[in-house]
């Protein structure tokens, strides 16, 4: 997918729970949002474009949401990216 | 003239409620209203308990006596004019009209007296010298009430005939739908007090005086050159057949009629189709809105009373077809074959790409049980989550603002509340257009005193209507609804207009502290978003006291709320002003959505999203998922799928290539035109079902014929989350009703389905659906429709929601900082397009465009301001070309000072001229539901249609549908 269109959609996640709380409980909110509206194929793009480009174009929040759901998928890959169509 | 058989009581009921307004249209009223108390009369010596305020004709025609009557209608207010009523009141004088004389205890009522008669005869007489006895009655003036009451009374002649006449007048035939042949008109003003009281229009009077006098349109009109807006309530009142529609004249007299539900937009009138013939020669004569329909209450307007005729327009594709590929010609097969051919390359698909690889789109015009089955075929045959529908690009920001504060995805009330508001803000909506019965009941209610609030960048017609204006309009800049909301937020806050004690019961305290503080922000006062969202703060503090001080303030929105960057966002502000007011819970209060589609509310209830089961649950909650894996028999993924937009980047990437859309036509409906063309050319099956040969089906290797709402069984859900019966009045002309096809496919996958009729699926909804549990089609025909939630605790249904707390539990406010878009104008784009719609036509116009209708609108226009339009030198009517970064089209220009300098406006009912080819990707942050609402745009001035709607018409002149050669009773 358009990975520019993907992070602008991160972005603008994060901008709304920006104004709702503090910045660190803003990045989980953003991981949770992606986590339970983004396909899975979504998210494995975000992920593999955050590990090669350190997330560039993202802002502090919505970085910081990809860096937990990162986080997870390093300690349990099946549960938070995996491949389109090898699961259920 | 009357649908079949009805018992016209005469008069409405008496309404009684707590500040005395009128009655409305058919005499119903909100519930909530006190009981009026009772008063016993003696009707020709028959004893009779009626509710106080009840008119003497009312109490007969519940006795069981008809008495004659020309001018009175239990839609209309009496009005006292015929003098046919007259009727003797014992120890009174004279001889009083029924209609306008309510019951008091103890009367003594005769309706029948040879001087009675006598007195009847006379005015009968009178009538019938100046109307055209001696012509011979067409079949619909034979049944009109002006002969059966001649008859009734005796009379077949007039001692006035050689008199002097004034027949031979010419007929207006202007309107496609209907005629008005003065010569049989008796000027009883049944047709002027329709236009009045029921649509609230006042486009008809009775000018002249004495034998002069005469129904008239505007100013002395056509009726389709006036204010007219065909909504046929005249027609419907018309006690001669001066008023007739043309397809009664043409076809003949129904014989009889079936009750089912409107298929334009989501007030989801109750009318009834008045049939003739029997099997395949059924023909629909008119379809008459049903007078105990709880949405309408007797009322259509001029799409679901009129342009049906596109369900059996000649363009219906009746045939399956099918292609390798999609620039090959189409080739007519069997159902057998096409099903095949489908299941075959879906299957095909997914095992070289992955099961994920395909994915279907739910119908907002299909049934309830139609949309169900799409998606539990997508998600239990295909085994992928990939479904959505069509509310992605409308409300889905409705479902994800209302659900996390309020606790579910659905407007509050029912339509009938309206009547107990005091204020009404309406913001993002245009009623008269898009939901045009409940603007009629919306008007009715401003007529009677309640108070008006517009937030909307155009002047939409109920800012200045007759009888009707705004106490204060807000013409904000598109895309800054969510300044607007803070600054109406800050206001209530800051000048303590809260309700607290309601806040401190009902809602999240730490929320709520939090919403305060942050609202209370200057940077949020009006003074400070003046610079923002363009409206005058004094306007928007005066806006916000109304509000909060009205006593019962009711808002209404819609897409022009949810169709932003920040669509959520506004919807989330809207539920915090509401709850922080104390306006939830109760009649005449709420924050009510305007669905678009018919079944949108329906479609999105039925679990067509795809991260949600039916009644907004996630796919991954294990409980929910296992109950429908135990129902299903098959596992389930418990991760979200792709949503429509999702599906096209993926359909780019080469990751999605295969779709089975029912009843949508996104390559006409979504924005950038090109964008979602190039995607949809990328894939390798696409199977269509629809009507007829849409802009989607140039894409299709399958196509699949569709049936009209007129050929299968099923429910819709309105906006009030009121679930109505569909039902069959005609054999689906292709052989199969929608969901009949769905079944079909997944047998062909090697997943079985086999129900008898939809009420078996509505079975399967109800067990597997906590809001749905109770609901049953036996239960819907007893009585008549039914809102949900429907279960034990409430079996007949919910009016009214959150009324002792909400379904969440505590009410949730949201911080909804204001984010503007990233669509900005600047000097290559200058100017805001937004778009909208138009009373005449519906959608992407694929069934009001093959009507009649388009005699008001056979084109998208733009509307622009006159000093926009002067400084780039275009005139009213110019061709004039425009372009955003996705794209450009041309369309004719409308001058107009309804919208604000700066903003430009369109609808996007015609594929010709597509508006959705210059907006773009932009989308609402939570749920990706398109910014249709803000594109930055410039216009210019060109000598003729461009290439590029050249190129369309060209590309439209190649698919040729098989033509369908029944004969189509609406003139086009």
């Amino acid at each position: 997918m358009n990975i520019d269109l993907l992070v602008k959609m991160t972005n603008e996640i994060g901008a709304f729970f920006a104004g709702t709380t503090d910045t660190q409980a803003a990045s989980a909110e953003v991981a949770r949002h992606l986590n339970r509206y983004w396909e899975p194929r979504m998210r494995a793009q975000m992920l593999s474009y955050f590990e090669q480009r350190q997330g560039a174009g993202l802002t502090e929040i919505a970085k910081g949401g990809v860096a937990l759901m990162y986080a997870a998928s390093k300690a349990s890959p099946a549960a938070s990216a995996p491949a389109a169509g090898a699961k259920g | 003239m009357f649908s079949i058989d009805y018992k016209d009581l005469g008069t409405p009921a008496p309404v009684i409620s707590r500040d005395a307004y009128g009655a409305n249209a058919n005499g119903a009223h909100a519930n909530g209203a006190a009981a009026a108390a009772s008063v016993t009369v003696e009707i020709d010596g028959h004893p009779i308990t009626v509710p106080d305020g009840t008119s003497i004709m009312r109490a007969a025609a519940l006795a069981g006596v008809s008495v004659p009557k020309l001018c009175a209608t239990d839609t209309l207010k009496a009005f006292g004019s015929c003098r046919l009523c007259l009727v003797e009141i014992e120890g009174r004088k004279g001889y009083p009209a029924s209609c306008t004389t309510t019951v008091a205890a103890g009367m003594k009522i005769r309706t029948q007296s040879q001087k009675l008669q006598q007195l009847r005869r006379s005015v009968m007489e009178l009538y019938l010298s100046d109307y055209p006895l001696e012509r011979e009655p067409s079949e619909a003036e034979a049944r009109t009430e002006l002969r059966a009451m001649a008859h009734k009374l005796g009379v077949n002649s007039t001692p006035y005939a050689n008199g002097k006449r004034h027949l031979g007048q010419p007929k207006d035939e202007s309107n496609p739908y209907f005629t008005f042949d003065p010569d049989s008109c008796i000027v009883c003003s049944r047709c002027v007090r329709a236009c009045d009281e029921v649509q609230g229009t006042f486009a008809l009077t009775i000018q002249g005086r004495g034998f002069e006098s005469k129904v008239s349109a505007s100013e002395d009109q056509s009726f389709l050159e006036s204010e007219c807006v065909s909504c046929g309530a005249c027609v419907e009142a018309c006690p001669t057949a001066a008023l007739t529609e043309k397809s009664i004249i043409g076809l003949g007299q129904p014989e009889r009629a079936v009750t089912t539900t409107c298929a334009y937009c989501g007030v989801g009138c109750s009318l009834n189709a008045e049939l003739r013939g029997e099997g395949a020669d059924v023909e629909v004569v008119r379809m008459a809105p049903d007078r105990h329909g709880d949405a309408n209450h007797g009322h259509a307007c001029v799409k679901g009373r009129f342009a049906w005729g596109y369900a059996t327009h000649a363009d219906r594709v009746l045939k399956p077809m099918i292609r390798k590929h999609i620039h090959d010609d189409w080739r007519e097969v069997s159902w057998e074959e096409a099903i095949a051919y489908g299941a075959s390359e879906l299957r095909r698909i997914q095992a070289k790409y992955g099961r994920d690889s395909i994915g279907g789109i739910t119908s907002s015009r299909c049934t309830n049980e139609e949309t169900f089955l799409v998606q539990k075929l997508v998600r239990a045959a295909f085994g992928t989550n990939n479904v959505d529908t069509c509310a992605r690009v409308c409300h889905s920001p409705t479902g994800y603002g209302l659900k996390n504060t309020l606790g579910e995805s659905a407007g509050t009330q029912a339509f009938d509340s309206v009547m107990q508001a005091d204020l009404i803000f309406i913001i993002g909506a245009n009623p008269t257009d898009g939901h045009p019965v409940f603007a009629s009941q919306l008007k009715r209610r401003l007529r009677q005193g309640a108070k008006l609030i517009i937030a909307d960048p155009r002047e939409i017609g109920l800012v200045r209507a007759p009888h009707v204006a705004a106490d204060i309009h807000l013409p904000l800049k598109p895309g800054t609804n969510v300044a607007l909301l803070n600054a109406l937020a800050h206001v209530v806050v800051t000048e303590g207009l809260t309700k607290d004690a309601y806040v401190a019961a009902r809602c999240e305290a730490d929320s709520y502290a939090k919403w305060k503080a942050f609202v209370a922000e200057a940077r949020n006062s009006p003074e400070a978003s003046e610079g923002i969202t363009g409206v005058p703060a004094a306007n928007v503090r005066r806006a916000a006291r109304l509000y909060a001080g009205a006593g019962n303030s009711a808002i209404y929105y819609g897409l022009g709320v949810t169709e932003h960057s920040q669509g959520t966002t506004a919807v989330m502000g809207i539920a915090n002003l509401a709850m922080a007011t104390g306006n939830l819970g109760r009649e005449g209060v709420g924050v009510s959505p305007l669905r678009g589609q018919n079944n949108v509310q329906g479609s999105c209830d039925m679990g067509s999203f795809p991260h949600e089961y039916t009644a907004y649950r996630h796919v991954s909650d294990p409980l929910v998922r296992k109950s429908f894996e135990d129902a299903w028999g098959v596992p389930l993924q418990s991760e979200p799928g792709l949503r429509i937009p999702n599906m096209f980047e993926a359909a780019l990437d080469g990751t999605f290539r295969g779709i089975y859309v029912q009843g949508e036509d996104f390559v006409q409906s979504d924005p950038n035109t090109h964008h979602v063309s190039a995607a949809m050319a990328s894939m390798e099956c696409v199977i269509v079902q629809d009507l007829f040969l849409n802009e989607t089906a140039k894409f299709a290797h399958v196509f699949l014929p569709g049936s009209s709402f007129l050929e299968k069984d099923g429910t819709f859900t309105n906006a009030e989350r009121r679930v109505s019966r569909v039902r069959k009045v005609m054999e689906p002309l292709a052989g199969y009703q929608d969901w009949q096809v769905t079944e079909l496919l997944s047998n062909a996958l090697g997943y079985p389905m086999h129900y008898n009729h939809p009420s078996e699926i509505m079975e399967e909804i109800a067990r597997l659906t906590p809001t749905f549990s109770a609901l049953t089609y036996e239960k819907l025909d007893r009585l008549g429709s039914i809102q949900w939630p429907c279960t034990d605790a409430a079996p007949e249904g919910t009016p009214t929601m959150h009324i002792d707390q909400f379904v969440r539990g505590k009410g949730k406010f949201w911080q909804t900082e204001y984010v503007p878009t990233s669509e900005k104008v600047n000097g290559r784009f200058p100017l805001i397009l937004t778009t909208g719609r138009i009373l005449s036509q519906y959608n992407v116009g694929a069934q009001t465009r093959r009507t009649g209708n388009v005699v008001w609108h056979a084109e998208d226009v733009l509307e622009i301001h006159p000093h926009d339009a002067e400084v780039r030198g275009i005139s009213d009517g110019d061709w004039v070309g425009l372009t955003s970064r996705a794209g450009d089209t041309v369309l004719r220009a409308k001058v107009s000072t309804k919208i604000a300098p700066g903003v430009v406006y369109t609808t996007f009912h015609f594929p010709e001229t597509n508006a959705n080819v210059v907006t773009t990707e932009n989308s609402d942050w939570a749920t990706n539901c398109p910014e249709y609402k803000v594109t930055a745009v410039e216009v210019v001035l060109v000598n003729q249609k461009d290439a590029w709607s050249k190129r369309a018409q060209a590309e439209r002149a190649l698919t040729r549908p098989t033509r369908y050669a029944k004969h189509d009773p609406t003139p086009a």
